[in-house]
């Protein structure tokens, strides 16, 4: 989470506390917050924050451009995350 | 077919609403929840995560007794988790809650003090994994506290595989010695069980996370020639 987004803790969709110990549950890489939702540093899906809950499931998670599967998700290729 | 997540969601999206006033509660999860609850010392306020969390009940009791600094609870299922939000509004700052999957938690490691999970294990597809989880995101010393029916006498077979399998589908209520291999195997030392009878039966599983102990059995695989690789040997290394 960047400085900018720790000082604006008004504005956040979920609790800051919450929101700085999450990770990608696949490879458990840092997540940053984009608006409604949470994006993998690493490899990119998306986790959508629906009513203040974040939805951290990899099924409903919105995958990066050239991704069409989780298979195709570089940390599942490199061996770093289990299907 | 097998049992899936897409199962397990499917039905827990569909039960949410009846959930918090089946009879179930008084036969089975309240009395699972008291017994969690009173394994976890009140001097000692920890950072505790509820793995399938459901409507956020148990997480509401360790807080007014006051077992937990902080709970997290997580749940495959929305509709469930938008009654815990209501729930567990009152305790804005130490109760918060994810939808995720109990084989892919979105913590860090090495980060609670305690995981519970009440009542759920049957539904998750690859226990072992669930359960290397759990180890994984608890600290050094952090405890695991598993509870699910208990489907070792004829009674609870009767519950468990014939009667709750007919109206959940193919869900597998874990032996008391399966337990302690998906415990074991994960890493976790210290495995004891209890048994609660009555017309709900159910099992408590408890381990403890020795961390340094697996960091050393490391080290002494790289400096053995004869590694070791027993839960037992973990100990001895120790």
């Amino acid at each position: 989470m960047s400085a900018e987004q720790k000082n604006s803790n008004q504005e956040l969709p979920i609790p800051k506390d919450l929101l700085e110990i999450l990770v990608c549950p696949m490879g458990k890489a840092e997540l940053r917050l984009e608006g409604d939702k949470l994006i993998c540093t690493r490899c990119g899906p998306a986790f959508r924050i629906i009513d203040g809950i974040p939805n951290m499931l990899i099924e409903e998670a919105e995958l990066p451009p050239g991704i069409q599967s989780i298979e195709e998700l570089p940390c599942v290729k490199e061996g770093d995350a289990k299907l | 077919m097998p049992y899936s997540k897409q199962d397990a969601f499917r039905q827990f999206e569909n039960w949410s609403a009846g959930y918090d006033s089946s009879v179930l509660q008084k036969l089975l999860f309240g009395p699972s929840h008291s017994r969690i609850a009173a394994e976890l010392p009140v001097a000692e306020p920890v950072q505790l995560l509820d793995v399938g969390c459901g409507t956020g009940r148990f997480m509401e009791l360790v807080l007014v007794e006051g077992r937990a600094a902080k709970v997290w609870g997580l749940d495959i299922s929305k509709s469930m988790l938008t009654h815990g939000k209501q729930r567990l509004r009152r305790y804005n700052g130490s109760a918060h809650i994810v939808q995720g999957d109990a084989e892919r938690l979105p913590f860090p490691s090495d980060y609670f003090d305690v995981v519970t999970c009440s009542n759920c294990f049957h539904h998750f597809p690859d226990q072992q994994q669930a359960v290397c989880e759990m180890f994984r995101v608890l600290r050094d010393g952090g405890r695991v506290m598993l509870i699910d029916g208990y489907r070792d006498n004829l009674w609870g077979r009767f519950i468990y595989d014939f009667c709750v399998v007919r109206v959940e589908g193919p869900v597998h209520h874990a032996s008391a010695r399966r337990f302690q291999e998906l415990m074991t195997t994960a890493g976790f030392t210290d495995v004891w069980q209890e048994v609660t009878l009555g017309l709900a039966p159910f099992i408590l599983t408890v381990g403890t996370a020795r961390k340094r102990c697996a960091d050393d059995l490391d080290r002494q695989r790289v400096l053995s020639t004869q590694p070791l690789s027993t839960p037992e040997a973990v100990r001895r290394a120790a």
